[in-house]
């Protein structure tokens, strides 16, 4: 009885950053809701990982989380979301900026500026901040992310994936506690994919909360404390990527289970659940 | 023996640092109108080896003495024609001459101009003369655009001939309609690509605030105050020239 006190005692400093209340929406000009009845809690430091069909509303959920809906997407929406206190729908996106940086799929049509210390500064300078701090920031974002040798890059030249690391750098100069990722890989060979999971690793051991939409799950279930599987604008499933991806009912979303898994089937490990390829090196030389 | 590119020479950006591109955005720009100001005050040959001599400092602080002796040398051709048809036209052959140096005194301060300016620095220096930053910024977005439209392009070309279509075939009108599989795609892509564009400026808060501060800055060196006075100079002697050669000169007088 005692414990049970406790724990909620405890429940109460695990800050929620995120909660998404009975949110339905449909897209003005849609006869199908998009998300509907979505309930989901994003608390300080989580790694959510965010899957699912084509279709499914993950990019709709991720525009939850910054306001773009209801303030840049018109339709109907019911419920509310929550950003660290703050009701959504009495905030502009401009004043969510600062607590949720949203990064998009494709790295181009994200890049408005013709340099990337020009890039990092933009967001900066639309809201008004003093130049010296602008300068500081744009040195801060460029060390953390290991890309100081892009500062003065025409964003013209660069690759996919340096477009990609700078988009991800112009968001965290706002310094958000939360950083949402709408399949920032998708466009992006496996080397620079796998630069972006490692990257978002990092700054989620620095203290970011990370949302992230991906299909590739091998690359980014490891890192990830929280998954939730998507389908028809419903959260069919939710918990931890190990326990979600040992699902027999996930093929059923569509959901390919990472490669990992299937070898851990194979070799009749599964029980141990491995995610890496070293858990399942482990789990074979303990059978 | 047009050869047209080559003559275009002049204008092809090296992306080089000199001493001119350094230069601060306002200086090169208000050099850059001292040159467009000075042919145009008068006919007169004068006022036009006047100008084309000044400005060879900025043709060598810029490092642009191949580019436009190269440039100019492919277009000699070009330029005796057009003397000869002025001449035609006017029976004059020193306000024919003065016609066509007027000209190419004209491209060669543009030219220093566009290729020793970066486009941003083009922006910033709208925004400085009080041009609202929407259009300045719509100025940027273009250019940021238009090597990415470029490769969409190249792209929907490129597959649609992986299926066997042809686009250069036929008469005048039957390419015109060859165009339309290109285009309508083209469009398609270009509104998807604009309505991401809106989704990623409304994050990062374009036009909320008034305030808008600026990241760059551009410094005023000396050398920037020494080309400014430069200018004014040239401004002043263009000025003394026409009002003072016609009395010297009378034959000249034009
Ligand atoms: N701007 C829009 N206007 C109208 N309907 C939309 C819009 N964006 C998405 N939808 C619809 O909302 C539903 C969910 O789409 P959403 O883009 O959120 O899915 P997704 O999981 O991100 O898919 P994908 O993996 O293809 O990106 C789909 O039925 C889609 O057609
Ligand atoms: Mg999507």
């Amino acid at each position: 009885m005692g414990g049970i006190i406790i724990f909620f005692d405890i429940m109460k400093y695990v800050r929620k950053m995120i909660e998404i209340e009975g949110v339905t929406f449909t897209y003005e000009g849609s006869s199908k809701p998009a998300l509907s009845d979505v309930n989901l809690r994003i608390e300080e430091g989580d790694f959510l990982l965010v899957t699912g069909l084509s279709g499914s509303g993950k990019s709709t959920l991720l525009r939850l989380l910054n306001g773009l809906i209801p303030h840049f997407y018109r339709g109907k929406m019911e419920g509310r979301v929550l950003v660290d206190g703050i009701d959504t729908r009495e905030a502009s996106v401009a004043s969510l900026s600062k607590k949720v940086g949203l990064v998009f799929q494709n790295p181009d049509n994200q890049i408005v500026t013709l340099r990337v210390d020009r890039e990092i500064a933009f967001g900066l300078e639309n809201l008004g901040f003093p130049r010296e701090e602008i300068v500081r920031r744009i040195e801060e974002v460029l060390k953390k992310l290991r890309i100081e040798h892009l500062r003065y890059r025409p964003t013209n030249e660069l690759s996919g994936g340096e477009k990609q690391l700078v988009a991800i750098a112009s968001v965290l100069a706002m310094r958000p506690k939360i950083i949402a990722l709408d399949e920032p890989t998708s466009e992006l060979d496996p080397f620079s994919s796998a630069r972006i999971a490692y990257i978002l690793d990092i700054l989620n051991r620095e203290g970011i909360t990370v949302v992230v939409a991906e299909h590739k799950l091998d690359l980014f279930s490891p890192f990830a404390n929280k998954m939730i599987v998507m389908a028809n604008g419903h959260i069919v499933e939710q918990g931890s990527p190990r326990e979600l991806l040992y699902k027999k009912e996930l093929m059923i979303h569509g959901v390919r289970p990472p490669s990992v898994v299937k070898l851990s089937y194979e070799y009749g490990v599964s029980e141990n659940k491995p995610l890496t390829l070293g858990e399942l090196l482990v789990a074979l030389r303990g059978r | 023996m047009i050869d047209p590119l080559s003559m275009l020479e002049i204008f092809r950006s090296y992306g080089r640092e000199s001493t001119y591109s350094k230069l601060n955005p306002v200086t090169k720009f208000f050099l850059f109108v001292v040159f467009i100001i000075i042919p145009l005050i008068s006919p007169s040959i004068f006022i036009q080896i006047f100008s084309l001599l000044m400005q060879i400092p900025l043709i060598i602080m810029s490092h642009s003495t191949n580019r436009i002796t190269r440039s100019l040398r492919a277009s000699t051709f070009f330029i005796i024609i057009l003397i000869i048809l002025n001449y035609l036209t006017t029976f004059n052959i020193i306000f024919s001459i003065s016609m066509v140096l007027r000209l190419i005194g004209m491209i060669i301060a543009s030219a220093i101009f566009m290729t020793g300016t970066d486009p941003a620095e083009i922006g910033d220096l709208l925004s400085k003369l009080r041009i609202p930053f929407q259009i300045s910024f719509s100025f940027v977005i273009a250019l940021r655009f238009i090597p990415v439209l470029a490769d969409d392009v190249m792209m929907i070309i490129t597959s649609q001939a992986s299926r066997g279509y042809e686009i250069e075939k036929g008469g005048f009108l039957e390419r015109v309609k060859r165009m339309i599989p290109i285009l309508i795609p083209m469009i398609i892509i270009a509104i998807r690509r604009g309505h991401q564009l809106a989704e990623a400026l409304e994050t990062k808060a374009f036009g909320v605030s008034d305030k808008r501060t600026s990241y760059m800055r551009y410094r005023v060196n000396l050398l920037d105050l020494l080309m400014v006075s430069y200018g004014l100079l040239i401004l002043i002697a263009g000025l003394l020239i026409v009002t003072t050669h016609l009395e010297i000169f009378p034959l000249l007088q034009l």
